[in-house]
């Protein structure tokens, strides 16, 4: 699960606050009906470029286990990995609920999102009911 | 008119390694003051001047007055993260070809690691920013480049069955050429295939050997005419060709990240520029902050077929010291000392003046250089040659 609460910059607030209302923002290019990741910076041109709900879904195309020590003195392995959304575009993410020796490649996931105490929220991926 | 045809006339470094006395900017200090002196020059000889740092404390201009340079025709920070040696070697080139300074000092420092700190921690607080995009990231587990390039090298081992065993084969090929070169951080320290294995993991499927030293220290060049250079005391290296290419991945939905580097681009038009085939070189000093970064842009230089570069460098008598291919011949940023883009150009400069003594590679009339920086985001190459 994320860590730590995020603070929003100009760049991800709109993405920031989508989250803290259970909602995983793109972004759709209105001229091409192409999508783009949630970092385009859709200021370069507003009419064109707006955020659009993500269906949340997609597929694990890398992954990683990373070492992390804990507090105990010992070592938490956590899935971590790039998800390619339905959409198109990558985000990269925590993996939630994976098993860290299995062969992650292809492994269909959907957006959940990790809630703070001070009302934001961060998302991450897990795998999709049956996957 | 021929064009001027150019060469690194002068090599310096500052201490390397845990070198917690002096900050960055004066490391380079050191560092330029030393390839002056190597190159039988003064540093009134001086007359221009590109720095860069790494992750430390930033290098600026007021490095021009911790040296005393007056009346400077050219000076500039440079930062394309890990390929800045490279593009700052190939700047200078083209600077003194138009006759716009005649001398110029490169340097590159950085001083990551400080007292009752350890150097990772240094790398890794860079990425654990919790604001924006990058902040969503490092809560989500990603703050590290280690996490970063492992996940590009997964995707490398998916699509063309490379393995942990190939990548350990270049952690220790690099070792033995570092077991030969006093300089290096593990000179005194041997590294078996199964220690390799052993070793923690840091982010699978990277072991702590696949990941790159890290060091303080500081490494300059003076970079001026051939001409010139045949009148100092050094064997003039010449840069023959130089070019860039930046393609931009990071995070970004793109096919090629971890299959595919700038170095496919900047490689073949560097040695068209210095009219040298992939056949011609002796020497390649190649990038490595990781085992698979080294893989990867042996891949993209050509030296093995896309996909093919696992099995190659596993090959007996592939790598290493007397190996068919002489790479990372000081023992590179894995085992000699980590100082980005600095460290492939330093160890090419000594081999294709001869002076690698025990490590000397016989064939080095051409070398190739890589830098690269980012994951996989910005890539440098430069080709560099004997005088004849």
């Amino acid at each position: 699960m994320p860590k730590f609460a995020v603070q929003a910059d100009a760049a991800s607030a709109a993405f920031l606050e989508a989250a803290a209302r259970g909602e995983f923002l793109i972004v759709k290019d209105t001229q091409t009906g192409e999508f783009h990741e949630p970092q385009f910076d859709v200021t370069q041109d507003p009419e064109r470029y707006r955020y659009v709900p993500a269906a949340g879904t997609g597929v694990v195309v890398s992954w990683s286990v990373v070492h992390e020590k804990n507090a105990e003195g010992g070592v938490d392995r956590r899935p971590v990995g790039i998800v390619q959304l339905d959409e198109g575009p990558w985000f990269w993410s925590e993996l939630v609920d994976v098993d860290p020796d299995a062969n992650l490649m292809d492994l269909p996931v959907t957006v959940d999102f990790q809630k703070f105490d001070d009302g934001s929220a961060v998302p991450f991926f897990r795998p999709q009911e049956g996957a | 008119m021929a064009e001027t045809d150019i060469a690194i006339a002068g090599l310096g470094t500052s201490e390397i390694g845990r070198a917690f006395t002096k900050s960055s900017p004066k490391l380079a200090g050191d560092a330029v003051r030393a390839a002056v002196a190597d190159a039988g020059l003064q540093l009134s000889d001086v007359d221009g001047l590109l720095f860069s740092n790494g992750l430390g404390t930033p290098v600026d201009v007021r490095v021009q007055m911790e040296l005393g340079l007056k009346d400077l025709k050219l000076m500039s920070y440079v930062q394309a993260f890990g390929s800045t040696a490279a593009l700052m070697v190939g700047y200078a080139a083209m600077a003194v070809r138009s006759g716009m300074a005649d001398t110029i000092a490169v340097v590159w420092s950085d001083d990551p690691i400080q007292p009752k700190s350890s150097g990772s921690s240094a790398y890794a607080a860079a990425g654990r920013a919790p604001t924006g995009f990058g902040g969503i990231t490092a809560s989500n587990g990603m703050y590290s480049a280690n996490t970063y390039y492992a996940l590009a090298a997964r995707r490398h081992m998916e699509r063309f069955g490379t393995t942990s065993d190939q990548l350990g084969h270049i952690a220790v090929a690099q070792r033995q050429w570092a077991n030969l070169n006093p300089m290096a951080q593990f000179y005194d320290k041997p590294l078996t295939l199964e220690e390799y294995h052993a070793s923690r993991y840091i982010a699978e499927p990277f072991h702590l050997y696949d990941c790159c030293l890290i060091s303080n220290g500081a490494v300059a060049v003076i970079v001026t005419s051939l001409d010139r250079a045949r009148s100092m005391p050094q064997p003039p290296v010449r840069v023959l060709g130089w070019a860039q290419s930046h393609p931009g991945y990071t995070f970004i939905h793109d096919d090629r990240f971890g299959i595919v580097t700038g170095a496919a681009e900047s490689g073949p038009r560097a040695l068209k520029m210095a009219d040298t085939t992939l056949d011609e070189i002796g020497v390649a000093e190649i990038y490595d902050c990781y085992t698979f970064t080294a893989l990867i842009t042996l891949e993209d230089y050509g030296f093995f077929p896309k996909g093919e570069g696992g099995p190659a460098v596993a090959e007996p008598g592939m790598l290493g010291p007397g190996g068919k291919l002489a790479v990372n011949t000081g023992g590179g940023e894995l085992s000699a000392f980590y100082l980005w883009g600095a460290t492939p150009l330093h160890e090419a400069v000594v081999q294709a003046r001869g002076q690698g003594g025990e490590r000397q590679v016989a064939n080095h009339g051409r070398v190739l250089v890589s830098g690269n920086g980012g994951t996989l985001d910005y890539h440098g190459t430069l080709v560099l040659g004997t005088d004849r």
